[in-house]
């Protein structure tokens, strides 16, 4: 489990997170949405531990996030950026292979071999095997490092509950919809099996609606609301937060949003 | 390890006795390629061979062994540095020059001729010129990681540009060093920039020793680092490695063996960018291979380069630097435009 308690981040005067609390729990999908700017990705990045916020403590299973260590916090958590460097020259699987880095130290074991080739299958990237990475298209690249960064927290075995963290900047983006619901179905999966703590950053209120069991809304570098994703996101409150007009489609088995139209039921037509 | 990898080491490890055996065997006074290989079985107990003369054995022994073991490992060090760095920067055109370790290294050489200080006796005094040299190298380094620092870690962006700089600025002093010197320290100056392993001797060689094996291995052990660490800064920091830590390390010891490496032989361009650069071309950029294989590609071209500068214009000898240029460039744009094509089809 995840907790931020009251962090807050500036980038000299600019606030762009401010006293933000959060929870983020085991064994459930979590999204962080809101328009840009928000300071999603400077909250995943705090998170992460690739920033340190000016104040506030984020605690890790109930442990300070900076007592933890570099190395071990790599076994627990890994994450998934929103833009990728060229990393020139390296094959796919050498780029899948670096996930498992923090766990062996001079050559990979047999089990790390394994969930490299697992990751790949996993992915549909296994044919692109030994292609340069410079050669791949967006969406092949975005599923290349979405392999290994679930390399980096595989579970050891089956019955591993160990509660990893899986964090994902916009892990969509480059993707057409058959990926995008591949990787967030992979994603849910995850958490399912394996007690992770999925944490996604996501602009597509529908796949937010679909994939996630709690929301967190955020604006101007505060958390305007968060809890259950079906309870918590209201026509209501995404039109005053995006300002565009937002319908809600609402069942027993269904949960979607629109954006950019209103449904109205009674007259059945789309209204603009 | 690929069987393209074990092709490169193999061959390579065959190609650095035979160049041994090359470098001591050429030059102005002649030793036979057998007298040679005997005199060198000699050194290993071997007494049984005795077929060359005593001037032959001293020449070997004490002019021209110690000079092909300098050639190898400033090629060795200056290759290995130039891996090390293009990976910190994540940018195959890095160099040792890049970051001014050179330019303040010959800054130093330079304020150190024109004061004089070769004429000072004693053990300091000989190599006080190269003192010097090593002490702008670091000095420089200190300044240029100064600068790129802030918030605690060091910025990669900042430091090339703070490098650039000071590299402009160590230039127009040297050239303003050149103005104000008299015709011999200004042969001094041209000597030392366009480097030479002309003054090589064992004392040399031992005194390197250190400052250029440990700093190679240093860098090696560095090599799953620097793999990860071509995903980004923040992709390394989650997988696992101290990031300000890899960066400090690196540049400690590529500062270090540059700075040997000058202080001995001068400025030698080309070597840490094109070895590195031809190695990636051969075996692909995974550093572990990267760097043991700059390393032996190095100090193999940079004996080549010593002995074809002591050949063409025997007995005189040219300046090493002038050829590591002549002869890595060509190489260089081949292999690109073999890799150009391979990308085309």
């Amino acid at each position: 489990m995840v907790k931020t308690k009251n962090i807050s981040f500036a980038v000299g005067k600019k606030n762009i997170l401010k006293n933000v609390n959060s929870t983020f729990e085991n064994g459930k999908v979590s999204a962080i949405l809101g328009p840009n700017g928000a300071g999603k990705s400077t909250l995943v990045k705090c998170i992460s531990g690739t920033i340190t916020p000016n104040k506030g403590v984020i605690e890790l299973d109930g442990k300070n996030i900076k007592n933890i260590g570099l190395e071990n916090l790599a076994l627990k958590r890994s994450y998934l950026n929103q833009q990728f460097n060229l990393s020139v020259g390296y094959t796919v699987k050498e780029i899948v292979s670096m996930g498992r880095f923090p766990h062996y130290k001079v050559y990979p074991s047999k089990i790390d071999d394994e969930i490299i080739t697992s990751a790949m299958k996993l992915l549909d990237i296994t044919s692109l095997s030994d292609r340069i990475t410079n050669t791949l298209s967006g969406g092949e690249l975005q599923r290349v490092h979405f392999a290994r960064t679930l390399a980096q927290i595989w579970p050891n075995s089956k019955e591993e509950q160990e509660g990893k963290i899986l964090i994902l900047d916009e892990p969509v983006n480059n993707l057409d919809p058959q990926f995008q619901h591949s990787i967030l179905e992979l994603a849910k999966r995850f958490a399912e099996n394996h007690n992770v703590c999925v944490i996604i950053v996501l602009h597509d209120l529908n796949l937010v609606a679909q994939y996630s069991n709690y929301s967190i809304v955020m604006r101007q570098g505060e958390v305007i609301t968060q809890g259950k994703t079906r309870e918590v996101l209201t026509e209501k409150l995404l039109e005053e937060v995006y300002k565009v007009p937002i319908s809600i489609i609402k069942n027993d088995h269904h949960f979607n949003i629109v954006t950019g139209v209103k449904y109205n039921r009674l007259e059945n037509e789309l209204i603009r | 390890m690929t069987q393209r990898v074990k092709i490169t080491y193999i061959s390579l490890l065959v190609l650095l006795p035979i160049c041994i055996i090359a470098g001591t065997s050429f030059g102005a006074f002649k030793i036979e390629f057998e007298q040679c290989a005997n005199i060198l079985l000699n050194l290993f107990g071997a007494d049984n061979y005795s077929d060359f003369t005593n001037p032959q054995h001293n020449v070997l022994l004490y002019i021209r062994l110690p000079r092909v073991c300098l050639s190898m490992m400033i090629g060795a060090a200056l290759a290995v540095s130039g891996a090390g760095l293009q990976g910190l920067f994540r940018n195959p055109l890095a160099d040792p020059g890049l970051i001014g370790i050179s330019a303040g290294a010959m800054l130093a050489a330079s304020i150190a001729i024109i004061m004089g200080l070769q004429f000072t006796s004693g053990f300091l005094g000989y190599y006080s010129i190269s003192f010097a040299t090593f002490l702008g190298a670091i000095l420089t380094t200190i300044i240029v990681f100064k600068l790129s620092k802030s918030n605690k870690s060091t910025n990669i962006a900042t430091m090339l540009l703070a490098g650039i700089a000071i590299n402009a600025l160590a230039g127009a002093v040297t050239g303003f060093i050149i103005y104000l010197s008299d015709d011999d320290q200004l042969r001094d100056i041209t000597f030392w920039s366009l480097g030479s392993l002309g003054g090589a001797d064992w004392e040399k060689v031992i005194a390197l020793i250190p400052l250029i094996i440990l700093p190679i291995i240093m860098i090696a052990r560095l090599a799953k680092k620097l793999d990860v660490y071509a995903l980004g800064e923040s992709e390394a920091l989650c997988l696992g490695v101290n990031v300000n830590s890899l960066k400090r390390r690196l540049v400690v010891w590529v500062t270090i063996s540059v700075g040997a490496c000058v202080a001995i032989a001068g400025m030698i361009g080309f070597i840490g960018l094109l070895i590195p650069h031809i190695t990636r071309l051969l075996v692909g950029p995974k550093h572990r291979n990267l760097i043991w294989i700059s390393a032996i590609l190095g100090a193999l071209v940079l004996s080549i380069s010593d002995l074809l500068c002591r050949l063409i214009v025997a007995p005189a000898e040219l300046p090493i630097g002038i050829l590591t240029a002549i002869l890595g460039t060509p190489l260089f744009l081949a292999l690109l435009i073999q890799q150009k094509r391979k990308i085309n089809g």
